[in-house]
């Protein structure tokens, strides 16, 4: 092991390039503090980690029933479409908001061992796919309830989980980082995503007079969801997928390394 | 081989109260332009300055000076926790620290589960660990309650386990923050022993300690530290007269 002073601004990348390696290196101890976490979360508790699709169950049933009644829309139309938007949804935002949380969960190892800081991103992020997977029942249910089967492009759902977690990987590291520094960070995350959930066509289909609207038209979070909803829906992956998302993916990684390179000396001061 | 170098390391920990860590308090700070005086500036705290140690397989150097002299942080260097503001830290060897024995503890889990958490932290592989499970949990003394959640353990069977996991990894570097003395009689004499066996095995062993007559039991060298400036390392027949000396001048 060798750390030294900062040398050069190109040092630093290599720094962080050997802070990244050596986070996957240790992949096993990301995945066994991840299952701990959900363990000693529902420790005692006989459903454990399913409570979460309990909860998430009855939400889908709450909004779904009531809206679709509200807003004269079919059931069958309205509550898959609910059904998979809030899955997801709940899947970013708590992804989001504990990525924040990450490195001031993990300060006590993060003070006293070489482990590096990325590896509690990677954490969070296992963490949370533990949950996703649990979720995944609703999914699976309210498909085969409402028999909707919309062929081979409902694989077109793989890609955009997978860029959806190649996003929170970024937004994870960045608020991870600010959090540390500010501790106002996770109450405001936690507003910003309350806001976004209420304005985001997660759980209203948009009507037709709404398409063109920036909230609508160009969300990052609505698309984030779409690029998983839309092809286990209609089995067509959304063309924002390509057009928003991967390169927010592009930008918000380059940023969080660039952010990453500045402030990986100074995160175990800041907790 | 194992090797530690230390050359003119230099760390500074920025001082962020709780009071400079709101965003609020940044901001105004920003949109004002002023200073609001010292407590809005961020100050930094001079840890440790132009460090040097060289230390090969055979060393047990014993760190001493007042509390708040760097010793833990040196520590902390030399276990990778801190990277440095300047100069180099070069640790060649497996380490083993014992800087908190309670570290990737998690009070709700098993004594068991416990054991392989604290394990992986440590840098062992699920392979090393199941190899060593039994030895560890023979050692702890626990028996059936190494199935129970720690948090149903008295303190000092939580040290126990926490001791008999820790001390399990054989490293070739051994960092230790004062002498550890867990359990009760019966086990206090085991953990001295085993303590003692890690410290012999250990190529390196650095310890920080208060007590001059624990580091001229176990340690061949020694340095002393002031407001984080380190003495050179010294024998440990010279410690009297590294003591007598005056304390090392702050130079801010």
């Amino acid at each position: 092991m060798r750390l030294s002073g900062r040398r050069s601004y190109i040092s630093e990348f290599s720094e962080t390039g050997r802070d990244i390696s050596e986070t996957f290196g240790r992949f096993p101890l990301a995945v066994n503090l991840a299952v701990q976490d959900i363990l000693s979360r529902y420790r005692g508790s006989i459903l454990g980690p399913w409570w979460i699709t309990i909860m998430t169950m009855t939400l889908v049933l709450g909004i779904g029933i009531n809206y679709s009644a509200l807003l004269h829309q079919k059931v069958e139309q309205l509550l898959p479409f609910v059904a998979l938007g809030i899955v997801f949804w709940g899947y970013l935002s708590v992804s989001i908001s504990e990525g924040g949380d990450a490195f001031i969960a993990g300060s006590g190892m993060i003070k006293q061992s070489a482990i590096p800081l990325p590896l509690f991103i990677l954490r969070c992020q296992i963490r949370n796919l533990i949950n996703l997977a649990h979720q995944i029942v609703i999914v699976v249910a309210v498909l085969l309830w409402f028999k909707i089967f919309p062929g081979p492009g409902m694989l077109w759902a793989l890609p955009g989980l997978a860029l959806l977690m190649v996003n929170l990987g970024w937004i994870g590291l960045m608020l991870a980082m600010i959090s540390a520094r500010f501790r106002d960070m996770p109450q405001i995350v936690a507003a910003v995503l309350q806001l976004v959930f209420f304005l985001s066509p997660i759980f209203w289909t948009p009507p037709a007079s709404l398409l063109d609207s920036p909230l609508v038209a160009a969300n990052p979070f609505f698309f984030s969801i779409q690029s998983i909803r839309e092809p286990l829906l209609h089995g067509v992956m959304p063309p924002q997928t390509v057009t928003i998302l991967l390169p927010i993916a592009v930008v918000g990684w380059v940023s969080a390394i660039l952010v990453y390179n500045q402030t990986r000396r100074r995160v175990v001061h800041y907790l | 081989m194992a090797s530690i170098s230390v050359r003119n390391l230099s760390l500074h920990f920025p001082i962020i109260g709780a009071d400079s860590q709101s965003l609020k308090r940044y901001l105004k700070q920003v949109a004002i332009g002023g200073r609001l005086g010292d407590r809005g500036r961020q100050g930094s705290l001079v840890a440790l300055r132009d460090v040097n140690v060289e230390l090969a397989p055979g060393d047990r150097l014993g760190l001493i000076g007042s509390n708040g002299s760097g010793k833990t942080t040196l520590l902390r260097c030399m276990a990778g926790a801190y990277a440095p503001d300047q100069g180099e830290v070069e640790v060649l060897g497996r380490i083993a620290s014992l800087l908190d024995l309670s570290m990737g503890i998690d009070p709700s889990a098993t004594g068991l589960e416990n054991i392989r958490l604290r394990g992986l932290v440590a840098g062992l592989t699920p392979k090393e660990i199941a190899a060593k499970i039994e030895e560890i949990a023979d050692f702890s003394g626990l028996g059936p309650f190494l199935a129970m959640p720690m948090k149903t353990y008295s303190s000092g069977m939580q040290a126990r386990l926490a001791f008999a996991t820790a001390t399990s990894v054989e490293a070739e570097i051994l960092l230790m923050d004062e002498w550890i003395a867990v359990g009760d009689a019966d086990f206090r004499q085991q953990a001295q022993n085993r303590l003692t066996s890690l410290v012999e095995q250990a190529h390196i062993l650095v310890i920080a300690s208060h007590e001059p007559s624990l580091l001229r039991k176990i340690c061949n060298k020694v340095m002393r530290m002031d407001h984080g400036q380190a003495s050179e390392v010294v024998d440990i027949e010279q410690m009297d007269e590294l003591m007598a000396r005056p304390a090392i001048q702050a130079t801010m």
